[in-house]
């Protein structure tokens, strides 16, 4: 509203500059064209001077020829010759209305128009100046008003104009001039002073639609001619009254004309009625007049005005257009102004949002793309992401999961007991990353291992969000139950008929009838039907812990008493081969953390080897001890010892020392590997040291039980 | 003590085994020690015998046609007649949770038939009709 109504304060502040402007141009143009006007009228009143000059020249040259003609001089009408009737029709169509020839006693002899009566009187001073004889062949110019002759009513508005040459009769002897010249009277032209003046001026000039007036006056200021007011003829212009002052010129105009002779006057006679009046000085003989070309401005300004009308409205027009051009212009180099600031604005958000939206595609890109199946729930358990590799996972789409809670992918049975499991895992440090079945919405299942984080508010004191990132085990996990089944079946069915070698072959070792070779050759197919039993239980064990399917079930152990009964029970083998061996008393180390079934299982492999790689007589000597957190269980032997080579690859899988034939024994490669993989599983480790020819020691180290807080009092009592 | 052996009638034990070696072996070794063995090549027919033959102890196997021992197992100590019976399971399936499953299930041991050897077998029999008697 506010920007409308100064776009019209300022068209309307346009339109009055234009008007304005238009005006002052107005004004400047108005007044040279006035000046204009005044010169040219100026021009036409001095032109119109020099003609009726050289007019009256001409006539005065034309009635000095006639006055020499014998025929006139003579008053010898009737003689006349045909070239002088030829001159006088001329002079007729020359403004001239009327030649007279008078007598010496001023009566009418001849008249072209009038006959004997019509004659003007020829004032006395005019006989008087014919009859001197010094004016013979001088021309005299007289003007005399209207009422001192028998004007004809054409010359009404103008003084008589006379011109008039003296005649003189030839007398005494022919052909002597002058001086027997007698006066005889008077030839007079009758010039009409009104046509001739307009006709000098070139007809009726007038501007506009009103003619000009044309005045004549002499150097006194009397009027000769007065084409608008023949009542003022003869009249003076200084006399005229104030009253006539509204109608006339005025009187400074007048003493000023006359003061000056030639120049332009500008007055007023009535309201609507300004005039300019050019004057011109003109002179013929004695006499000396004023020409005056009295043109009314009205119809200059009256032009003027209606051009300025014109040229104010179009002015008006124009400046209208040029505001509103100008304003719309302002306006939109305004608005551009504004729009171009927008739009940097605008850009240069567009450029942040551009720069965040990359950003955000970035990471909308990692995390639509990665392969692991990530999803992102608040702290109501409201799923807010999803992406694709979760959406493979669950077979929903992201528009079914975000939004719903994050129970829908766990079946029912497990589902409080998953989202603690995943909820208790974003919030601890645990490694672990729990095993969780997934419920997918064709009903089947999967199971995924899922790292999950808590995504916190920015001062770290509330979760706002968790995020997890799963890995789809469920092959795996297939594979790996494929794999325990195929053991299963192959240990079953290899120990099947083992089974039936063995107790076949104990039955047959029965009979007593058997010859001692016969029975030598059974007991040896049953030890190697037996070997082959250790093998294949010893396979199924080493994929079993490979396999992480062996649960280990630690409990407080006491290794000393444990090695002891090991030790009773491969007595026999000892006493086959006459060794010495020594164990630890009871109680002489702390109890230990293990699984009572898998370190019985450890030491009686290493007990074994030391037995199996010592020969005869030789000594085996067994030492429990702590050591700080863990507990040290060594075997020492005499033994062949082990090359430095083979030492590093002992406990590796199926491996056999270079020189384990040497004792011509029988074993699987099996045995150390499933220590190291028993101890690894227990948190223990095992290790060697050997001296090729001299012996071995191996010793194995397994974590101290915690012990109870009272137990020191209880051992005590 | 010695002559009460030899007056009593053999203890009657029913040997369900799919094998025909093994059940060959354990049920001569398990006669010459003296004992009346009933023998069973499935489960199905362990189930018919255990009712006719009435025995005091059975050794079962595990995997066999027909019905498994797991089944026999659970079936026989559902069913009061027979619930009093004692179960030795002697299988090659030897992992702990086999071993576990059939404990819990009522067995009285659980024994895997490589590591053991015809000896072993009848002392491991000998000892629980002992605690039976």
């Amino acid at each position: 509203m506010q920007r409308h109504l100064s776009a019209l304060v300022l068209v309307a502040g346009m339109l009055l500059a234009g008007a304005l402007l238009a005006f002052f141009l107005q004004q400047d143009v108005k007044s040279q064209v006035i000046a204009q006007f005044n010169a040219s009228q100026l021009l036409i009143a001095r032109q119109a001077a020099r003609q009726v000059e050289s007019y009256l020249d001409a006539r005065t040259f034309d009635i000095r020829r006639l006055s020499s003609l014998s025929s006139i001089r003579n008053l010898d009408v009737k003689a006349m010759p045909a070239d002088v009737q030829a001159t006088i029709d001329l002079l007729k169509a020359a403004h001239v209305q009327d030649i007279s020839v008078l007598d010496e006693l001023g009566r009418v002899a001849y008249s072209t128009t009038r006959g004997a009566t019509g004659l003007p009187r020829i004032g006395a001073d005019l006989q008087a100046w014919a009859r001197e004889p010094v004016n013979k062949g001088a021309v005299r110019v007289v003007v005399e008003p209207p009422g001192n002759r028998d004007a004809p009513a054409a010359a009404q508005g103008a003084m008589g104009l006379f011109l008039a040459a003296p005649l003189y009769r030839e007398t005494g002897a022919a052909g002597v001039s002058g001086a027997g010249a007698t006066f005889a009277g008077l030839l007079v032209l009758t010039v009409d002073l009104q046509t001739l003046v307009e006709s000098a001026l070139g007809g009726s000039p007038a501007v506009g639609h009103q003619p000009s007036r044309i005045w004549v006056m002499d150097d006194g200021g009397t009027l000769l001619l007065q084409s608008e007011h023949p009542e003022m003829v003869a009249q003076n212009i200084r006399n005229t009254s104030e009253d006539c002052r509204q109608c006339h010129v005025s009187f400074d105009y007048a003493q000023n004309m006359l003061a000056t002779k030639s120049g332009t006057a500008e007055y007023q006679i009535k309201a609507q009625d300004s005039r300019v009046a050019a004057f011109a000085p003109m002179s013929f003989q004695d006499a000396s007049w004023i020409v005056v070309v009295n043109a009314p401005r009205d119809d200059i300004t009256g032009f003027m005005r209606t051009t300025t009308i014109r040229t104010l409205a179009l002015l008006g027009v124009i400046g209208t257009v040029v505001g509103l051009v100008i304003v719309s212009i302002y306006r939109n180099s305004r608005q551009e102004a504004v729009i171009a600031e927008k739009a940097k604005h605008l850009r240069e958000k567009e450029r942040l949002v551009d720069q965040l939206r990359e950003a955000g595609d970035y990471l909308d890109n990692l995390f639509e793309s990665a392969n692991a199946p990530i999803i992102v729930w608040n702290s109501e358990h409201r799923i807010t992401r999803f992406n694709r590799a979760c959406q493979r996972l669950t077979g929903y789409t992201a528009a079914e999961a975000i939004g719903q809670q994050l129970g829908m992918f766990f079946p029912a049975s497990s589902r409080e007991e998953s989202i603690a499991k995943i909820v208790h895992s974003a919030g601890s440090e645990d490694i672990e990353s729990p095993e969780i079945p997934i419920l997918r919405k064709d009903g089947t299942i999967r199971i995924a291992l899922w790292n999950s984080a808590d995504i916190r508010s920015g001062d770290r004191t509330a979760v706002i969000a968790t995020i997890a990132q799963g890995q789809d085990i469920t092959e795996r996990k297939r594979a790996e139950q494929m794999k325990a089944d195929f053991v299963s079946f192959v240990t079953h069915q290899l120990r099947t008929p083992l089974s039936g070698i063995r107790w076949l072959l104990e039955l047959t070792g029965q009979d007593q009838t058997l010859s001692a070779d016969t029975a030598s050759f059974i007991a040896d197919a049953r030890a190697a039907a037996e070997r082959l039993i250790t093998l294949v239980n010893d396979l199924l064990a080493v994929s079993r812990l490979e396999g992480g399917r062996l649960v280990v079930h630690p409990e407080p152990l006491d290794l000393a008493g444990l090695t002891t009964e090991v030790v009773d029970e491969v007595t026999p083998l000892i006493r086959a081969k006459n060794q010495q061996i020594t164990v630890p008393g009871a109680a002489a180390a702390p109890l230990v953390h293990g699984d009572p079934k898998l370190v019985r299982e450890v030491i009686l492999n290493l007990l074994s080897n030391a037995i199996k790689y010592t020969p005869p007589d030789g000594t085996i000597t067994v030492s429990v001890q702590p050591g700080g957190d863990m507990v040290h269980w060594a075997v020492h032997d005499t033994g062949i010892g082990i090359p430095p080579a083979s030492q590093a690859h002992l406990f590796e899988k199926f491996y056999r020392a270079e020189n384990a034939s040497v004792m011509n024994t029988e074993g699987t490669g099996l045995g150390l590997y499933l220590v190291r993989l028993i101890l690894e599983r227990s948190g223990g480790r095992v290790w060697c040291e050997s001296v090729e020819g001299r012996g071995s020691t191996f010793t194995f180290v397994l974590p101290a039980a915690p012990a109870p807080a009272s137990a020191p009092e209880v051992a005590r009592e | 003590m010695s002559d009460n052996v030899t007056s009593t009638p053999a203890r009657r034990i029913l040997l369900v085994e799919d094998d025909h070696f093994l059940r060959k072996a354990a049920q001569t070794s398990l006669t010459r020690h003296g004992y009346h063995v009933v023998t069973a090549a499935d489960g199905e027919e362990a189930l018919r015998l255990v009712r006719t033959e009435k025995p005091e102890l059975i050794l079962l196997d595990l995997i066999m046609p027909k019905i498994q021992g797991f089944e026999v197992l659970r079936t026989l100590k559902a069913d009061a007649e027979t619930a009093a019976i004692p179960v030795i399971v002697l299988s090659n399936l030897g992992q702990d949770h086999d071993r576990e499953a059939t404990l819990a299930a009522g067995a009285i041991a659980h024994l895997v038939k490589a590591n053991i050897s015809l000896v072993e077998l009848v002392a491991e029999v000998d000892r629980a009709l002992a605690a039976r008697a």
